[in-house]
């Protein structure tokens, strides 16, 4: 491998301290109550960091599928928990179809970019996969915490209208469609509005790794575009089939919308 | 005399433990039921109940004899059409608002949309055809109430359910509405409606009127 990057020391890593203390003299400075937050917060994030890092080297070294695929598994568990933290009161509990969701946008637009775009070799390679897969997996988690939310809310104030379009022959599907158009685009909005901006405001977190690892900037924008165009279409494909999956737990078997919509 | 409709013992909780509904009664061919009581005895949860949008704890439905479970939900509203308190219209013109159970992917079988049946309605209801471009998010809320009872009407039900259709009209239109009502409910066989209303005029237009009161 090459180190042509520049290393950060163990001396040059306690001198970050002084940003924590720069916060920390703020937080006191002015009374808010954050202190405490900001030391734990200071600490898990570098214990999480440590932790992540060894876990990291090990899983690279080993580079076998049997450790891979279940790690992104728990981390599609853990972001289809995440996704569906905040909404309480939703009929059934959606975890289990974000998690569907999520398995499957990564998967899918995650194997295009490991199998037909980086391609390493050997292709299962955890070093290109697993932060692959993660960056993806972000993004639709946050894409579809926002559609379903969104969800929620369109139907839950529209409930008169989904009923009047379901006396008038409507199938459960076209009585909530706009409210589901909606949802999806709430989801796909944020991630599109990025590939507008990137570059311009300021370069994206993987870009400036790379380049700071030495990489040349024409190759890293190129990696970066893959990366901007393969989070937007996770998301497309996650919000889709979440609200897809999901919408069918808004309605009872007698095509009415169920007890719990009305009660947000 | 044809029974159409017939309900049995219809009982509804809401989490609220000091309210219960239950109800019984049936509908014959022709017949008006007007659904009597004051505000909360839940005259709209009978008729939300009784277009299966909302499920009873206890009790049965039947139309034309079957069962309600036996019944497809898309078939019954559409013979049975609700009509809600509110009234609701959608986005796009009051044209695109008539037209739309029809251009649904299970639009009602062998009906086409007849301009000329819309045009007959709107003047019934004193309405001029001048209104069909209009948006209808523009629409007066008395305006809006009879578009979509037009709409409902076009679909040609068997049974309507309305729940105050003439709240939001004055004296003269809400005449010319019960008016159409009641031409509709003899111009077919197999019609009856069930209405909710506060005015003792609007049911003293009808012929053959049945009470009952929650
Ligand atoms: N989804 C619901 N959850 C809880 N309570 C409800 C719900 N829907 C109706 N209720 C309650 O049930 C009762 C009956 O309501 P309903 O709307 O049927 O009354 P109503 O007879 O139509 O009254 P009004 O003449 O004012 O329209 C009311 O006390 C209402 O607050
Ligand atoms: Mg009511």
């Amino acid at each position: 491998m090459d180190y042509s990057y520049i290393q950060i020391s163990n001396t040059q890593l306690i001198f970050s301290v002084i940003l924590v203390l720069i916060t920390g003299g703020i937080a006191t400075l002015l009374k808010l109550g954050l202190l405490k937050s900001l030391l734990w917060g200071t600490i898990r994030a570098f214990l999480q960091l440590t932790i992540i890092g060894y876990a990291l080297t090990f899983i690279f070294a080993v580079n076998k599928l049997y450790i891979i695929i279940p790690i992104l598994l728990l981390q599609c568990y853990i972001a289809a928990r995440e996704s569906t933290r905040r909404i309480h009161k939703a009929p059934d509990n959606p975890m289990l179809l974000s998690f569907l969701a999520l398995t499957a946008s990564t998967f899918i637009v995650g194997l295009i970019v490991v199998m037909l775009i980086i391609s390493p070799q050997p292709l299962y390679s955890a070093q290109v996969m697993i932060p692959i897969f993660g960056m993806i997996l972000g993004n639709s988690m946050n894409g579809i915490a926002l559609s379903l939310d969104r969800m929620l809310a369109e139907i839950n104030g529209h409930i008169d209208q989904v009923e009047q379009l379901l006396c008038l022959g409507a199938s459960p599907w076209e009585a909530i469609k706009t409210d589901m158009q909606t949802a999806v685009k709430a989801g796909m909005t944020p991630t599109i509005n990025a590939l507008m901006v990137v570059g311009l405001v300021s370069l994206p977190g993987m870009m400036t790794g790379q380049i700071l690892a030495g990489m040349n900037p024409h190759s890293a924008v190129r990696y970066q575009f893959v990366v901007m165009v393969m989070m937007t279409a996770a998301v497309a494909i996650g919000c889709l089939l979440m609200v897809g999956l999901y919408y069918k737990k808004i309605f009872t078997d007698d095509m009415a919308i169920v007890e719990q919509m009305r009660k947000n | 005399m044809q029974l159409l409709m017939e309900f049995k013992d219809l009982t509804r909780r809401f989490e609220r433990d000091d309210y219960f509904l239950q109800a019984s009664g049936s509908l014959s061919e022709n017949e008006t039921l007007a659904v009597r009581g004051p505000s909360g005895s839940g005259k709209s949860t009978l008729l939300k109940i009784l277009a299966r949008l909302l499920a009873p704890d206890t009790g049965n439905m039947f139309y034309k004899g079957e069962a309600y479970r036996q019944i497809p939900p898309q078939k019954w509203r559409r013979e049975i059409q609700y009509l809600s308190q509110k009234p609701v219209v959608f986005a796009g013109s009051v044209q695109d608002n008539l037209r739309l159970p029809f251009n649904l992917n299970c639009s009602p079988p062998q009906i086409n949309y007849s301009q000329d049946q819309a045009s007959s309605y709107l003047e019934a209801v004193g309405l001029s055809t001048a209104i069909l471009p209009q948006s209808a998010s523009t629409l007066s809320g008395g305006e809006a109430a009879r578009i979509a009872l037009i709409r409902s009407l076009l679909v040609q039900p068997n049974i309507l359910l309305l729940d105050e259709p003439t709240a939001y009209l004055d004296d003269s239109s809400a005449g010319q509405v019960i008016n159409l009502l009641k031409t509709w409910l003899v111009e077919k066989d197999q019609r009856a409606l069930v209405i909710v209303s506060h005015k003792q005029e609007d049911i003293k237009g009808f012929n053959q009127v049945k009470f009952l009161d929650l």
